[in-house]
């Protein structure tokens, strides 16, 4: 395996690219908008791991999967800005978070609450990455959605973990 | 998976568009990107699928992973029976190692991926590749090593 940061925001990019800016007539299931929501909901994903960090989470774990979240935000960044389009409103708090995925927990809630919690953040992401599966045929952006998508399976391993359940989920 | 001479074509023509970018309109279908064409048809390209996630089935030690192969092997029979009937092809060679066949399933499925026009099937094959990462993910935790060290997940298909 090899990492991939640069060279998958890079082609993301340059596919963006490659299919065009945006057209006057974008609508909510355009490419646009659907990558717009992947990426407030990455940065969304971010945030509630720093919020899990020594709370739920060990700060080691908590600290790498937000990072995962940011690299895979700039990513599409830089696709919806190849694109010609605009980024949704950035979460930085967890009342964003919460108004993105209802449910935030309480300040009182105990680890595999707040592992639950990060569970169904994951899965709004992964939504929002299948929408995108249906709205384009390009190689290079499915590529990456899918890499992205994977990624994602490995932090729920560990979530599913966290909360004594098996770590693969079945379909 | 990609070739690096398609890459740079990809990044040459990003640049090009970039540098000239701002009085461009296109519709929406130029957004989504063409259809993928001259491609074989869905049926064979699944029977891909099948013929790795046999392999990893194959591989698995743990029973609970390797029923879910399982399961997903079943599930893409019942769909390329019902897009042509045909007998799916089996055998990708093979692979002893658990780890390596997780890694070597998730990137035949990303590479099937684009090439599939039914966006269904490219959500259920993205569906199964996620569940595949989190089989590797709990091999990973299993053999004390770190689950989820990547941004981007994405195996190559050689080796």
């Amino acid at each position: 395996l090899i990492s991939l940061r640069r060279r998958e925001a890079l082609l993301l990019a340059a596919a963006a690219a490659l299919v065009g800016p945006r057209g006057a007539g974008a609508t909510q299931s355009s490419l646009p908008a659907l990558l717009a929501r992947t990426h407030q909901l990455e940065l969304a994903t971010a945030v509630a791991y720093d919020a899990a960090a020594g709370n739920g989470l060990p700060d080691e774990v908590a600290a790498a999967f937000a990072r995962h979240e940011r690299d895979q935000a700039v990513a599409l960044r830089q696709a919806l800005e190849a694109l010609g389009a605009q980024t949704l409103g950035v979460p930085t708090t967890t009342s964003d978070v919460a108004a993105l995925v209802p449910g935030f927990p309480a300040a009182g809630a105990s680890g595999p609450e707040r592992a639950r919690y990060l569970i169904a953040v994951e899965r709004a992401t992964l939504d929002a990455h299948r929408a995108v599966l249906g709205a384009t045929h390009h190689p290079e952006v499915l590529r990456t959605v899918a890499s992205i998508m994977a990624a994602a399976g490995t932090h729920l391993a560990v979530l599913r973990d966290r909360i004594g359940a098996s770590p693969a989920a079945t379909l | 998976v990609v070739s690096s001479s398609r890459r740079g074509l990809l990044l040459g023509g990003a640049a090009l568009l970039l540098a000239g970018c701002g009085a461009r309109t296109v519709a929406e279908e130029d957004v989504a990107g063409p259809a993928p064409e001259g491609e074989r048809p869905e049926a064979e390209l699944l029977a891909g699928a099948i013929a790795v996630k046999e392999m990893a089935a194959a591989a698995h030690e743990d029973p609970a992973l390797a029923r879910i192969e399982r399961a997903h092997v079943a599930r893409l029979r019942g769909i390329v029976q019902s897009l042509s009937g045909g007998r799916p092809a089996v055998g990708t060679g093979g692979e002893d190692d658990p780890e390596r066949a997780e890694e070597r399933t998730i990137a035949v499925l990303q590479d099937l991926l684009p090439r599939l026009r039914d966006p269904e099937l490219r959500r259920l094959v993205a569906d199964m590749m996620v569940v595949d990462a989190q089989q590797l993910a709990a091999l990973r935790l299993q053999a004390g090593g770190d689950p989820a060290p990547e941004s981007f997940l994405a195996p190559r298909t050689a080796g």
